[in-house]
């Protein structure tokens, strides 16, 4: 009999220990590149935070984060969270691009608006304004800016310097690229200089990506292109810029300053070639910079070795005087429907917008930061040089048709370089493609 | 030596030049775990312990640890074995001993189920296990594996019960035993070879298995060891020496079971009634 009573004290004593809740959140993040893994360790870091909080205010539940960070590639990220999004089981959390993954969750209702929350927390009054844009899709804030970046034009020092620019004129390039001085055609025809020089092999003057991505609906911009009609909420197709862009790139591979397999889907090659020194013009983004630092060419001097040999400006413009573009591509944390606790889940994000995890993100990463108070913060100098290029940037528009659009783009662009059509034949395609896929949701011009 | 075939140096040279591609990708593996940097299969620079960290660091970029892993793929296998085991040996026994109405296109409908490849049916098992709520869990893959694979099963048990010849179980029968213990006591210990080769494949297969885990589970804390691995093929930098060591960790276990099992493997091919 005594034992029972014991037992029956010892319940009674440790019943307080055992009230305390714990909740737990899921979330999803992904780089895919390795240095971005700062997106799932902010967001752990803002649980440690907030559960110091309630420790403090003698709260009755803890949180306990149970987080994900992928580094494989987009592709099978994206087939995870849409299997979980439709099998209920969806993470209460997930980051992903804001534009246009937000438009297309919010349609099939995947994730929650979250714009109560947002207003009730004061950490994301000091979120810089136009990265709102990027996560509002129909008038309703469906995330919280995680960060953004900008997707320069990266040319290598020494291969110029090898062609006969010299370094003043080299330093100049940004500047003179900045003001349009600096054109496409002027890049190609530097390009097929060095190539007859021998300074470069063929096909290394220009690299771009080598798989489908937001960068091609940026080129067709800086060929003048427009891709939304913010009025009638539709996709435009500009023939005449495409034809501009095509006829560009033909000219390029004609002239073996560009590869006609460079869409080889091998991102391993690209990084490979432009970190061996041997590509003298590449198109890339600012998180490019912390990769290559920290994996390409750790072993040579990491990043004095890239102050060294690599320069970076704005995507040029075609024709002299034209304005340059870049384009943003910002991440967003969003909340899922399906998620049991969502008010919570938006707490944390709101912990999340702190600027020492902001810029602990963006300097670790290579990406921009989204909080003003994170630019005083930080003392990062390539993050400081790349700066004036959100001035320039774009934004992927906000449609959940876009995927179709960018898709048939891609089609033209790659077949014009592997020479199966002319330019004029890949517009006619990629028109009528849209036509077909988009049907009324597509202006053609 | 008369067991030896004619020409016997001959054929060894042979088997050497067939066997040469597959040793030569384990020699790699095992080289570039061990080393900084392998040079086709000359390796370069210091001995590089860094490559195991994974053993020792809670996580690697985030990914759950690997005895995460090592636990589920151990469970998966397990867990797929026996169930595999112990329903085509008595799926088997039925089908062999037992008369009842559509047996025979029952035997076919098996049959035809083996026939399918899995992948074929992933989206029709995705909708399945989503209604039963085993989406993203461990026992909704071990489920679907075990069902995917025990047509091959049951044909395989059937093949080793009809071989048994009926004086015993007829004899226990007579002697006042029950079905399920003729089954129990006699059928099965005569069909251990049988059972043991089962289980082996089924073990084998599923401790292999990548499409079903990587379509059926989503969150990381399920993930096999197969899945794990998967996770260090990147779109662009790939750390090879990490990768090969998580190979070689993840073929370890197989490598023991054949070495410590090697003697109780070959006697599948003997056994049954002697007389």
């Amino acid at each position: 009999m005594r034992k029972w009573w014991i037992l029956a004290a010892a319940v009674l004593a440790l019943t307080p220990v055992f009230a305390q809740k714990t909740i737990t959140i899921k979330a999803w993040t992904i780089g895919p590149d390795d240095p971005s893994i700062t997106r799932l360790k902010n967001l752990e870091a803002a649980v440690d935070r907030l559960n110091a909080l309630l420790a403090i205010e003698g709260a009755d539940y803890r949180v306990k984060l149970e987080g994900d960070f992928d580094t494989t590639d987009w592709d099978p990220y994206l087939r995870r969270v849409l299997l979980a999004f439709q099998s209920g089981s969806a993470p209460d959390i997930v980051q992903a691009s804001a534009a246009p993954l937000i438009g297309v969750w919010a349609t099939a209702g995947y994730i929650a608006p979250i714009g109560d929350e947002v207003s009730r927390y004061g950490t994301f009054k000091d979120v810089f304004p136009t990265l709102w844009n990027a996560v509002t899709f129909k008038g309703q804030i469906f995330g919280t800016p995680q960060d953004t970046e900008a997707r320069p034009l990266y040319f290598n020092k020494t291969l110029l310097k090898k062609l006969g620019w010299s370094d003043a004129k080299i330093a100049e390039l940004p500047k003179m690229i900045e003001k349009g001085e600096f054109t496409w055609d002027d890049l190609l025809a530097t390009a097929e200089e060095a190539l007859k020089k021998g300074v470069i092999e063929r096909g290394k003057g220009y690299y771009h990506r080598p798989k489908n991505g937001p960068d091609f609906l940026m080129w067709y911009r800086a060929f003048g292109g427009t891709a939304y009609d913010p009025a009638s909420g539709k996709l435009v197709f500009d023939k005449a810029a495409a034809l501009r862009y095509f006829t560009w790139l033909k000219k390029a591979v004609d002239a073996g300053v560009l590869e006609k397999d460079r869409l080889d889907g091998n991102w391993k090659r690209f990084h490979q070639n432009v970190t061996d020194g041997k590509v003298l013009f590449f198109s890339g983004g600012t998180w490019n910079w912390a990769e290559w630092k920290s994996q390409w060419v750790k072993d040579r001097g990491g990043e004095s070795w890239l102050w060294q040999h690599f320069g970076f400006a704005l995507q040029p413009a075609y024709e002299k005087g034209g304005r340059p573009v870049t384009l943003s591509n910002p991440q967003a944390y969003m909340v899922s429907s399906a998620s049991k606790h969502k008010a919570l889940a938006a707490k944390i994000l709101a912990f999340v917008a702190m600027p020492d995890l902001d810029a602990r993100h963006a300097v670790g990463s290579g990406h921009l930061p989204v909080l003003q108070a994170t630019a005083s913060l930080t003392e990062n100098r390539f993050i400081r040089a790349v700066s004036y290029m959100l001035n320039y940037t774009t934004f992927q528009p906000q449609h959940p048709d876009l995927p179709k659009w960018q898709n048939a783009l891609y089609r033209g662009v790659s077949a014009v370089e592997s020479g199966q059509v002319t330019p004029e034949q890949a517009v006619s395609v990629v028109a009528t493609e849209m036509k077909r896929t988009l049907k009324d949701q597509v202006m053609i011009k | 030596m008369p067991l030896l075939p004619r020409n016997w140096p001959l054929w060894l040279v042979v088997l050497f030049l067939i066997t040469l591609p597959i040793g030569a990708g384990i020699l790699w593996l095992v080289l570039t775990a061990l080393y900084n940097q392998v040079h086709g299969l000359v390796p370069m620079g210091k001995l590089a312990p860094q490559n195991w960290r994974f053993l020792f660091e809670g996580s690697v970029g985030g990914r759950p640890s690997i005895w995460v892993a090592l636990k589920n793929s151990a469970v998966f296998a397990a867990a797929v074995a026996t169930l595999e085991v112990l329903i085509a040996s008595m799926a088997a026994y039925a089908i062999s001993r037992m008369k009842f109405p559509l047996r025979t296109p029952y035997l076919g409908m098996i049959l035809t189920l083996h026939a399918f490849p899995a992948v074929s049916l992933l989206i029709a098992i995705y909708y399945i296990l989503r209604l039963l709520g085993l989406f993203d869990t461990l026992i909704g893959v071990i489920l679907v594996k075990a069902s995917l694979d025990l047509p091959l099963g049951i044909w395989l048990m059937k093949g080793f019960f009809d071989q048994l010849s009926w004086d015993m179980e007829m004899a226990a029968l007579v002697d006042g035993a029950s079905r399920w213990t003729v089954f129990w006591r006699v059928a099965l210990p005569l069909v251990r070879p049988g059972i043991l080769a089962l289980g082996t494949f089924a073990l084998l297969s599923a401790w292999g298995e990548f499409i079903l885990p990587f379509t059926f589970i989503v969150s990381a804390k399920s993930w096999t060891l197969a899945l794990y691995m998967q996770s260090f093929m990147k779109e662009a930098f790939v750390d090879y020496g990490l990768m090969a060591a998580v190979g070689l960790f993840y073929a370890l276990p197989v490598f023991l079971l054949f070495l410590f099992g090697q003697r109780y493997l070959l006697n599948i091919y003997s056994g049954g009634v002697k007389g």
